[in-house]
């Protein structure tokens, strides 16, 4: 079930809010793990014991690692290193087990990927493992104390608005929130707005721009020319932008509603000037978590430059992993962590010194646009052959815009330039910050109020008349 | 039925919401949501506002065109273009359907309405090119293969468009519907009728335009749900007065030919109505009995009903409407005398009979013994109609039936030719054998 989905929007949320906001003086943190409950049984079904296991391993490993005097040093890092491997094994089980299989298959001649074929793949996987393993690394680490109260960390852990697309939430950011929630008026009328924008940049932008990305991307291979190639490498750059901001944005809004603040996940990432400012602007709580989590006890930049490339590249090719079990994911990480190095060799400090309108139209874009082709298409072939499109300008046809033109309606065309136009007109950002943050008293609570009813019933509207369309990132 | 066209979802069991069956509770949502007021009243502001403020439709299955125009998705087959082996076999293997009909004393005529697009390609709109890219090509593409492959066949934009060109003003097709309309459908049963009655007679009786009256339509008022009717040209047709036949006519159809029931009923008053999805049972029962089998289909389910993967095999030789006329064909038989057997059969999955030319008054008559036929069928490759030298794809297939003898009448058509047969892996052809058959006069 996802966040824009009619049933989820007229059936759950007003349940669930209902619930938790009717048990807030009381059993707020039963209601809001029995509400995550059913709201992952209800997508998921039977792999909700995953989640569960996943909880009940990241609880008794905090007990296990809180129980150890802090100097047992050997025995805390057997005991993480236990407890983390067996939520790693649930994630390599479900997620990596067949695509490992399947290329030592091809590599030895052995037969094992049927073992593992038929394997699903529990929605949201990818995030609540990584929550569960910052738990355990920060109570490792001392930076917080285990929970003793099951509720607490499985609220956290299976909260329904996080939880199956993220952003990964720390532990430390949320458990005083989990435990003593800011519900009020103010939070919630700034959670429904906030849920509300996340809304219709998934509906009204992500979703028309989607069939765009969907004709080109599907284009049998070498029949891309070069305009369609970029139309279609940008048109999807901005459907997985608002698509996942969209939901990082109803999953903040959520949360805020039932007064758990989330830090932000994006920040305006197509406005970046250089890859290595790209990675801080984009899916942050994902780039964080590998910085905090596996750059840094690598030795992050602190160990010489070769380690630090090391540790750069390492970082960027798990990040690929992270998002499937894939070549192309591979690739796609490899590629991002191979522009990272060259920036840091070149020029030290590349937020700052590349910092120019030219950097990010002629570089960074183009780069990022590039990445995304590979991390979007089915195969390497498929991505090799529309990389050749994008560097053709000569090829006979290349410039012929109508296969492109093609691809788009009119209405499809229009979210796709009021997507564009929003990372290039001043001021559109702001303004969206703007209505979001506004204080909700006097003549601008009137706008945000006038914007989120319209945004609201628009999109409300949209979703309860349109065919099904999954988040992007649901599928990590 | 859910008035936007599609039934409503159904509730799931307890025990399958219990069991967390994927997708249990999302239909257990849309169960609730599609019996609730918002959906339908959302679908009507939706729709109105696309159709009458902005006057660009486009939902999954219903597309603007110029103006008023509206046009259902599904006839576009997802702007793919299609190549011409995609049309040629299905066609090619209706074409022998209709010949071993003929052979086994079942005339049967096969008629395809066109979809609104192939008749007012003008109505596309532009703007949408996306979703009917290569709808044109595609239609003219595979009614150039069936003038070759199934000249028997009629098909009914012919006459829609000369209707159309001899009255501009009057609508063949509804804007808002997916149907074509009376006045469309009314020159398309006469096209029927003269592919075996007199055209002259055809032709002489009346066809007027009678008044207008306005219709509910299924676009507006099924999938978009914006209420009110379309006016459109009713037809004074009296076609019944010239051309009417007693005799016990057939007639499988789908909603375009309901568009003609009064003429269907009035110029056969003996017909037997039956429509896609038809049960098998009956359908068999009625063939067995017809004088005569017509069947209809509307182009943009024409294909999948012959593919044999797709559509339930209805007009595949291999389902029921196939292996019933087969069934006719093989009660014909029973009349067919005097059968020598040919020389050693081939021991390979596949074997070309000859046919002797014979006398004219005479059909050639076939008859296989097979062993240990069971499962798969038997496919019988009649001479190819336009290719001389490509594999034909004029074949029928015969499905087991619980006997390893299979006889049959051939068409006049293979006499002097070749006719193959093809056998599934593990059957054994016992002996094959030729006789003949006195033509029955018509």
């Amino acid at each position: 079930m996802v966040f824009s989905a009619a049933n989820f929007l007229f059936l759950f949320l007003p349940f669930a809010v209902a619930i938790c906001l009717f048990a807030r003086r009381g059993p707020f943190l039963a209601a809001i793990s029995l509400v995550s409950a059913l709201f992952y049984y209800w997508s998921s079904g039977p792999y909700i014991f995953v989640l569960i296991a996943i909880a009940a391993i990241a609880y008794f490993g905090g007990l296990q690692l809180a129980s150890l005097p802090e100097d047992a040093t050997q025995s805390r890092r057997s005991l993480l290193l236990l407890f983390s491997g067996l939520i790693l094994v649930l994630l390599f089980f479900f997620k990596y087990a067949g695509f490992v299989t399947q290329n030592v298959d091809i590599a030895f001649g052995f037969s094992l990927a049927h073992l593992f074929g038929d394997v699903p793949l529990p929605i949201g996987i990818s995030f609540f493992t990584f929550q569960g393993l910052s738990y355990l690394i920060d109570v490792y680490r001392g930076e917080v104390a285990a929970e003793r109260k099951p509720l607490v960390l499985a609220s956290y852990l299976m909260f329904f608005p996080q939880l199956v697309a993220g952003p990964i939430i720390r532990y430390r950011d949320a458990v005083e929130d989990f435990r003593d929630p800011k519900i009020s008026a103010d939070n919630f009328g700034r959670g429904i707005t906030r849920f509300s924008h996340g809304l219709a940049k998934k509906i009204i932008i992500a979703d028309s721009i989607a069939p765009i990305a969907d004709a080109i991307f599907g284009l049998p291979p070498g029949q891309a020319n070069l305009t369609t190639a970029w139309f279609g490498a940008t048109a999807y750059a901005l459907q997985l932008y608002f698509d996942f901001s969209g939901y990082s944005d109803m999953a903040i809004g959520l949360a805020l509603m039932l007064g758990i603040h989330f830090r932000e996940n994006f920040q305006r990432p197509y406005a970046s000037c250089s890859i290595t400012e790209f990675w801080r602007r984009w899916h942050i709580s994902l780039s964080s978590w590998f910085r905090d989590y596996v750059y840094i006890p690598l030795g992050g930049n602190r160990a010489g430059t070769v380690s630090t490339y090391r540790n750069l590249l390492l970082v960027f090719v798990l990040t690929g992993l992270w998002h499937g079990a894939a070549w192309t994911f591979l690739v796609w990480g490899l590629y991002h962590g191979a522009f990272l190095l060259m920036e840091r060799f070149v020029f030290k400090d590349p937020v700052r010194v590349l910092h120019t309108y030219a950097f990010r139209y002629f570089y960074a874009v183009p780069v990022l646009l590039f990445g995304w082709v590979v991390f979007r298409a089915d195969s390497l072939p498929h991505a090799f052959s529309l990389w050749s499109a994008m560097l053709s300008p000569s090829a006979p046809g290349a410039w012929d815009i109508s296969q492109a033109a093609m691809a788009a309606t009119p209405l499809q065309f229009a979210a796709f330039l009021l997507g564009s136009l929003i990372f290039v007109v001043p001021g559109t950002v702001s303004l969206g910050s703007r209505l979001m943050y506004a204080p909700l008293e006097g003549s601008p609570a009137w706008w945000v109020t006038g914007y989120t009813i319209v945004a609201l019933g628009l999109s409300g509207g949209i979703a309860l008349t349109a065919p099904f369309s999954p988040f992007l990132y649901f599928r990590f | 039925m859910e008035p936007y066209g599609a039934p409503q979802a159904k509730f799931p069991s307890p025990r399958e919401l219990a069991e967390g069956k994927p997708g249990a509770f999302d239909a257990f949502g849309d169960a609730i949501l599609q019996r609730s007021a918002a959906m339908p009243m959302t679908i009507w502001l939706k729709s109105v506002f696309q159709y009458r403020v902005l006057g660009r439709v486009d939902t999954d299955k219903v597309v603007s065109g110029r103006g008023d125009w509206l046009f259902y998705k599904e006839q576009f087959w997802g702007a793919a273009c299609q190549a011409p082996d995609f049309f040629r076999e299905p066609i090619a293997q209706l074409d022998a359907l209709t010949e071993m009909a003929e052979a086994g004393g079942l005339p049967m005529v096969v008629s395809v309405s066109p979809d609104k697009a192939s008749t007012y390609p003008e109505a596309l709109s532009p703007e949408y090119r996306k979703y009917w890219d290569c709808k044109l090509a595609n239609s003219d593409l595979w009614r150039r293969i069936a003038l070759v492959e199934a000249p028997s066949l009629v098909d009914h934009r012919t006459a829609v468009l000369e209707a159309k060109a001899a009255s501009p003003e009057t609508k063949m097709f509804f804007y808002t519907d997916t149907h074509w309309s009376p006045l469309g459908a009314a020159n398309a049963f006469r096209q029927l009728l003269r592919s075996w009655r007199p055209a002259g007679m055809v032709n002489s009786a009346i066809l007027k335009v009678d008044g207008k009256s306005a219709r509910d339509t299924d676009m507006a008022n099924n999938m978009l749900l914006l209420g009110g009717q379309e006016e459109i040209e009713g037809v004074d047709d009296r076609i019944a007065d010239l051309a009417q036949d007693t005799s016990n006519v057939v007639v499988l159809h789908d909603s375009f030919y309901r568009i003609i029931a009064k003429q269907l009923q009035e110029t056969f008053p003996n017909y037997v109505d039956l429509s896609f999805p038809y049960k098998k049972d009956e359908l068999g029962r009625n063939i067995a009995m017809a004088d005569r089998l017509i069947v209809n289909s509307v182009e943009r389910s024409f294909f999948n009903r012959l593919n044999s993967r797709k559509g339930g095999q209805a007009l595949h030789s291999a389902g029921p409407l196939g292996q019933a006329v087969l069934a006719r064909n093989a009660t014909a038989s029973k009349q067919c005398r005097d059968f020598g057997a040919l020389d050693e059969p081939s021991s390979d999955t596949g074997i070309t009979i000859p046919i002797p030319i014979g006398s004219a008054e005479m059909t050639s008559c076939l008859r296989i013994q097979l062993k240990d036929w069971n499962r798969d069928g038997v496919k019988l490759f009649l001479p190819d109609r336009g290719h001389a030298e490509s594999p034909s794809h004029h074949s029928v297939t015969f499905m087991p039936a619980g006997s390893n003898t299979l006889t049959m009448v051939l068409p006049q058509r293979v006499k002097g030719r070749s006719v193959r047969l093809e056998v599934p892996e593990g059957v054994e052809i016992v002996s094959v054998a030729l006789g003949e058959r006195l033509q029955p006069s018509r």
